[in-house]
């Protein structure tokens, strides 16, 4: 998916970026193809949108890219203030579309050490507000402490992918816990909601668990949209390509356009909605 | 059979989740933040903040405690705060804190995000000053408890002290426990 062609550099200073950070208590609840597809959506949607892997295992860009384990990114500029974010972002076929691997810096910190790299992260946010971006949407590593913990503290907002399953749905207390004392850090932070992911419509369990988590959490926080689980989304992984542009892949990218409007209308924001504005 | 019901407490789910939707955001533009500068990095909306990177501080940092857990960077954001003036009024209280709790750093910001003391932990001050954001916003705070490393916690405690709302900040090896909070409240009042 990824093109040839240089990044162009934009001085031009958009103070409507939207940052939102893609996260959860859990791994293994979808939050890379989420992160994949939405950016997706939002890119054909005229936003133009920067995905940035900060999941040390690196799967955005495993997914999208061949290169990915060579290419520097989000750690490495953590790592390394002299780095600039154009050594960093890679464009795609699609000109609203960016990202940025995780890179190749060894000594990850995504355990206990919060707050370690808020700094620095808050000054890549600015910086991408600098080079013309709508959206930049960010996929964490699981677990709400560390640098994901940092990543939270300083994004407009964050979306929880959670599979609908019940397991993963009693992890839910532990979820809002942990984000309330984040919101402390960052006051401004609006929980889009819980994004339910990997529903089984065939499995009763998963239905049943998807039915009494929204009776449990109050409708805005969950969202109406629901990611399926099918096989196109890795047959998609396996061509580096978003899901919604394979072959059989219109029902899931109708599914992901729902979901972006439900978070532009969340964040009332003109440059989630460019169509619109 | 409903199969979160039984496994949780939808009551305290429910008021988690209630947290979560409170209208913070919405009040926020109406909070005045003081005590930050340009280069803060936070929630100032309004203007870009200068580069962390290229930012030279304008006072020399704190000098660290012999046991505070600063990280091994040094955020020049961070470091470009006030220094508290010297020697403070908190030292006392640091030094109890030390003896009594094993405390490994100690520093207080007032409702303004101003530092009356610190021990080197310039790194976390953003914790206690968005704590004292939410206080401005609400009649009253808990405190709130977060791990910064393996067996280290960060303690955030709101405190009514004889020269305003304060944040006390302490890293501790062991999260403290409800009785001996009273005790440290209580004795911060003396400071």
């Amino acid at each position: 998916m990824v093109a040839s062609q240089s990044y162009p550099s934009a001085a031009k200073i958009n103070k409507r970026v939207i940052s939102i950070a893609v996260s959860s208590q859990k791994g293994g609840v979808g939050k890379t193809t989420v992160s994949i597809n939405l950016a997706h959506a939002f890119a054909i949607a005229g936003v133009k949108t920067l995905l940035v892997d900060a999941d040390p295992q690196g799967s955005v860009g495993l997914s999208l890219t061949r290169q990915s384990r060579l290419l520097p990114g989000f750690y490495d500029y953590l790592a390394d203030p002299s780095l600039s974010l154009e050594q960093l972002i890679v464009p795609t076929r699609l000109e609203t579309f960016s990202l940025m691997a995780s890179g190749q810096a060894g000594d990850y910190d995504t355990g206990g050490s919060m707050g370690a790299h808020l700094a620095r992260v808050r000054t890549f946010l600015h910086q991408i507000s600098q080079r013309g971006f709508d959206l930049c949407l960010i996929d964490t590593a699981a677990g709400l402490f560390g640098v994901s913990g940092d990543v939270i503290a300083s994004s407009d907002a964050v979306l929880i992918p959670q599979q609908s399953e019940p397991l993963g749905i009693r992890s839910v207390p532990k979820l809002l816990d942990g984000l309330g004392k984040l919101r402390v850090m960052n006051p401004r932070l609006q929980v889009l909601g819980v994004l339910l992911t990997m529903v089984q419509h065939d499995l009763d369990d998963s239905i049943e668990a998807a039915k009494a988590l929204r009776q449990l959490l109050p409708a805005e926080l969950v969202f109406q949209n629901e990611v399926p689980r099918d096989g196109t989304f890795i047959k998609a992984s396996a061509r580096g390509l978003p899901a919604g542009v394979m072959e059989n892949g219109e029902p899931i990218r109708k599914i992901f356009e729902g979901i972006r409007t439900e978070i532009a209308r969340k964040t009332a924001s003109p440059a989630l909605n460019p169509r619109h504005a | 059979m409903n199969p979160i019901d039984t496994w949780v407490d939808t009551d305290e789910v429910r008021r988690l989740a209630e947290r979560l939707m409170s209208p913070d955001r919405q009040t926020r533009p109406n909070i005045q933040e003081s005590g930050f500068d340009d280069s803060f990095v936070g929630f100032a909306e309004a203007k870009p903040a200068a580069p962390v990177v290229a930012t030279a501080a304008p006072t020399p940092p704190p000098a660290p405690a012999p046991k505070a857990a600063a990280p091994p960077q040094t955020h020049t954001a961070l470091a470009a705060e006030k220094s508290p003036s010297a020697p403070s009024a908190f030292n006392g209280l640091a030094a109890w804190l030390h003896q009594q709790y094993g405390a490994s750093a100690v520093f207080v910001v007032n409702l303004d995000g101003t530092v009356l003391l610190d021990e080197g932990c310039a790194h976390l001050h953003f914790a206690a000053r968005g704590m004292a954001l939410n206080w401005k916003i609400r009649d009253a705070i808990k405190p709130v408890r977060l791990l910064v490393h393996a067996g280290s916690y960060l303690e955030l405690i709101p405190l009514n002290h004889p020269q305003g709302r304060l944040i006390l900040g302490i890293i501790v090896p062991q999260p403290i426990n409800p009785n001996t909070l009273e005790i440290i409240r209580e004795k911060s009042t003396q400071a």
